[in-house]
C-alpha cells in the first residue's frame, strides 16, 4: 500500500471501520511517514472538531405535547367555535338578506321589478280580453292578485290594429296561408276582397283582408305574416278605450236604475194615459239600454279580437328576383354575425353588471373572513 | 366530515407519538447544525412538527418516518430563510459550547467554514460527522444509495479540509493536540 492509498483510507481508519490487519499496517505507516501523519492529524482534528461540535449542540426546549395541544385547540376551534359558525352565518345572512331587503324597499325602480310589472300587466290584459262575458270581474281579480303594482299597471281596454302590405309570389297560395294562420290562431276573416290587373299581358291578383285575431295571438299572427310574403309596409295602432268603456258601463247602470223606477210607477199608475206615457218612456229607455249594451259588446269584441288589415299583392316579375338565394347573402351573414355579437355582448354586459351587483357583498364577505382569520392567527400566536 | 377529521387526528396523533416524538431532539440538533442559529432552529422545528403532524397520514413507510421528517425540516428551514434572510447569520450566543465543547473561537471558525460548503456537502458532513448517523440512515434521509453517500461524503470532507486549511484552522491548534 502506498501513501495515496493509505490517504484514502484514513477517514475509515479514524472512524475504526477497517479490518485489524489494515489498521495495524496504517498505524505502522503513520509512525514512519511524516506526510501521511500530517494528513492524518488534519483529518483527525477535523472529524473530532465536528464531532465535538455535534456533541455540544443544544437540546430543544420545544414540548411536543404542548405544541400538539396548541394545534388541537386550533383545529377544535376550526370545527366548533361558535364565533366561526356565527361569522359564516353573518356572511350568509348579509349576502342573502340585504339584496332581498334592497329589492323589497328600493326595488320600485329596479329593472327586475319593472320587467315583472310589465309582464303582469300584459297577462292581465290578455286575461280580461279572454273573459269577455264578465270583463269587469275578471280584471278585478287580477288587480287583487297583483297588489301594489296594479295601480301603475291597471288592466286597460286596448284595441290593437295592424295594417300590413304583403308582396307574394302566388296570390292563391298566400290567401290559403293567411286563412290557415288565422284559423290556427283562433281568428276569422271578417272581410275579403279580390281583384286583378294585367301588366304586359300577365294577370296579377291583389286582395284586401280584414282579419280578426284573438288579442293574445295578435303578435304571433303578425310575425307569421312575414312567412307568407315580404312585408313592404306595416303600421300598428293601439287604441286605449278604457275611459269610454267605463262611461258606457255607467250609462247602462244609470238607465237600468231609471227603468226600474219607471216599472214601479207603471205598477202604481191608475189612468190609461199615465200607463201609455210610462210605456213609451220605457220603450225609449230600453232602446237606449240595448244600444249601450251593444256598444259594450262591440268594445269587448274589439278588445278581445285585434284587427289585422292585409293588402296582399302578387309581385311583378322584376320584383320576383328578390328571392334569388344568393342575393343579400352577405347582408344576411352580416346580420347573423351582428346578432350573435350583440347577443354575446349582451351576456357579457349582463355578467359585468351582475358582478357589480354582488361586488359590495363580496367585499363585505372578504373583509369579514379576513378579520376572522387574523383574529384566529393572533390567538394561535399567543 | 367531523367524524372523519376527528378520527384522522387521533390516528395522526398516535403515529406522531410513536414515530416522531422520540426523534424531536435529533431533528432539533440537525436543524441547529444546519442553520447554526438555535432560535431560528426552534421556530423551524415548530413549523416542521406542525407540518409533520398534519401530513402524518401521507407517510407511506413507517420505518422511514425520521428520514421523512428530516426532509420536511430541511424544507421548512429553506422556506424560513427565504422569508427571513437576516436570520441566516450565525448567532454565536445561541451555540455556546458546553463544558466539553470547542472553544468559542474554534466553534465560530468551524461554523463559518461549514457555511462555505455547498448545501449538499454541508448536509452530508453534518449528518455523518457532526450528528454521527450511519450511512444507511443518511442514504434514506437524502434519498441516495449507501455507496453514493460514501463517495459524496469523501468529496465533502476533502473540500472541508481544504477550506479549513485555507482558513488556517489547523495552524493554531497544533500545540493543543
Amino acid at each position: 500500500m502506498n501513501c495515496s492509498a493509505i490517504n484514502e483510507k484514513l477517514y475509515d481508519y479514524i472512524e475504526g471501520n477497517l479490518e485489524k490487519e489494515e489498521e495495524c499496517f496504517i498505524a505502522q505507516h503513520l509512525k514512519t511517514c511524516a506526510a501521511c501523519k500530517q494528513h492524518y492529524e488534519e483529518k483527525y482534528r477535523m472529524l473530532s472538531s465536528l464531532k465535538r461540535y455535534g456533541e455540544t449542540l443544544p437540546d430543544t426546549t420545544i414540548d411536543a405535547e404542548l405544541l400538539f395541544k396548541m394545534t388541537e385547540e386550533k383545529s377544535v376551534k376550526k370545527k366548533s367555535s361558535l364565533k366561526r359558525v356565527a361569522s359564516y352565518a353573518a356572511v350568509f345572512v348579509l349576502g342573502i338578506m340585504i339584496p332581498l331587503i334592497a329589492l323589497m324597499l328600493g326595488g320600485a325602480n329596479s329593472d327586475l321589478l319593472y320587467d315583472q310589472g310589465n309582464y303582469e300587466s300584459m297577462s292581465s290584459q290578455n286575461n280580461s280580453a279572454k273573459g269577455q262575458d264578465n270583463p269587469r270581474e275578471e280584471s278585478g281579480e287580477q288587480t287583487d292578485r297583483i297588489t301594489g303594482l296594479s295601480q301603475v299597471y291597471a288592466p286597460e281596454k286596448i284595441i290593437y290594429n295592424m295594417n300590413m302590405d304583403l308582396q307574394v309570389e302566388n296570390y292563391a297560395k298566400a290567401r290559403d296561408d293567411v286563412v290557415e294562420y288565422a284559423v290556427f290562431n283562433g281568428g276569422y276573416i271578417e272581410n275579403e276582397d279580390k281583384n286583378n290587373y294585367s301588366n304586359n299581358g300577365v294577370n296579377y291578383y291583389y286582395g284586401y283582408f280584414v282579419i280578426r285575431i284573438p288579442a293574445e295571438n295578435y303578435e304571433q299572427f303578425c310575425l307569421q305574416m312575414e312567412d307568407v310574403g315580404t312585408v313592404t309596409n306595416s303600421s300598428a295602432y293601439a287604441a286605449n278605450i278604457t275611459q269610454e268603456y267605463i262611461d258606457a258601463e255607467a250609462n247602462v247602470e244609470q238607465l237600468n236604475v231609471q227603468r226600474d223606477r219607471l216599472l214601479k210607477l207603471y205598477d202604481q199608475a191608475e189612468t190609461v194615459s199615465d200607463l201609455i206615457e210610462i210605456e213609451s218612456e220605457l220603450t225609449r229607455l230600453n232602446t237606449q239600454i240595448v244600444q249601450w249594451e251593444n256598444m259594450l259588446k262591440d268594445y269587448d269584441r274589439d278588445v278581445a279580437h285585434s284587427t289585422v288589415t292585409l293588402n296582399i299583392s302578387e309581385a311583378t316579375s322584376s320584383q320576383l328576383h328578390v328571392t334569388n338565394p344568393f342575393k343579400g347573402l352577405g347582408a344576411r351573414i352580416k346580420l347573423a354575425l351582428v346578432k350573435s355579437v350583440n347577443g354575446f355582448l349582451d351576456s357579457v354586459g349582463f355578467l359585468f353588471v351582475g358582478l357589480f351587483y354582488v361586488l359590495p357583498f363580496v367585499i363585505l364577505a372578504f373583509v369579514i373572513v379576513l378579520i376572522v382569520r387574523r383574529r384566529r392567527k393572533n390567538k394561535v400566536m399567543k | 366530515m367531523k367524524f372523519n377529521r376527528e378520527s384522522k387526528r387521533v390516528r395522526n396523533k398516535e403515529q406522531f407519538d410513536r414515530l416522531i416524538t422520540p426523534h424531536i431532539n435529533r431533528l432539533y440538533k440537525a436543524l441547529c447544525a444546519y442553520t447554526s442559529n438555535a432560535t431560528a432552529a426552534e421556530d423551524i422545528l415548530q413549523e416542521c412538527l406542525i407540518s409533520v403532524f398534519e401530513n402524518m397520514h401521507t407517510l407511506k413507510e413507517e420505518s422511514k418516518a425520521f428520514a421523512w421528517a428530516y426532509r420536511i425540516a430541511i424544507n421548512a428551514a429553506n422556506d424560513y430563510f427565504k422569508r427571513y434572510p437576516a436570520h441566516l447569520e450565525f448567532k454565536e450566543e445561541a451555540l455556546q459550547g458546553g463544558p466539553d465543547g470547542l472553544g468559542v473561537e474554534q466553534r465560530a471558525d468551524l461554523v463559518r467554514t461549514l457555511k462555505k460548503l455547498d448545501e449538499d456537502e454541508r448536509q452530508i458532513i453534518i449528518l455523518r460527522d457532526v450528528l454521527g448517523y450511519s450511512y444507511a440512515e443518511i442514504a434514506e434521509m437524502l434519498k441516495l444509495t449507501s455507496t453514493n453517500v460514501g463517495v459524496r461524503l469523501n468529496r465533502a470532507r476533502e473540500r472541508l479540509r481544504q477550506l479549513m486549511r485555507q482558513g488556517g484552522y489547523f495552524n493554531g491548534g497544533e500545540e493543543k493536540n
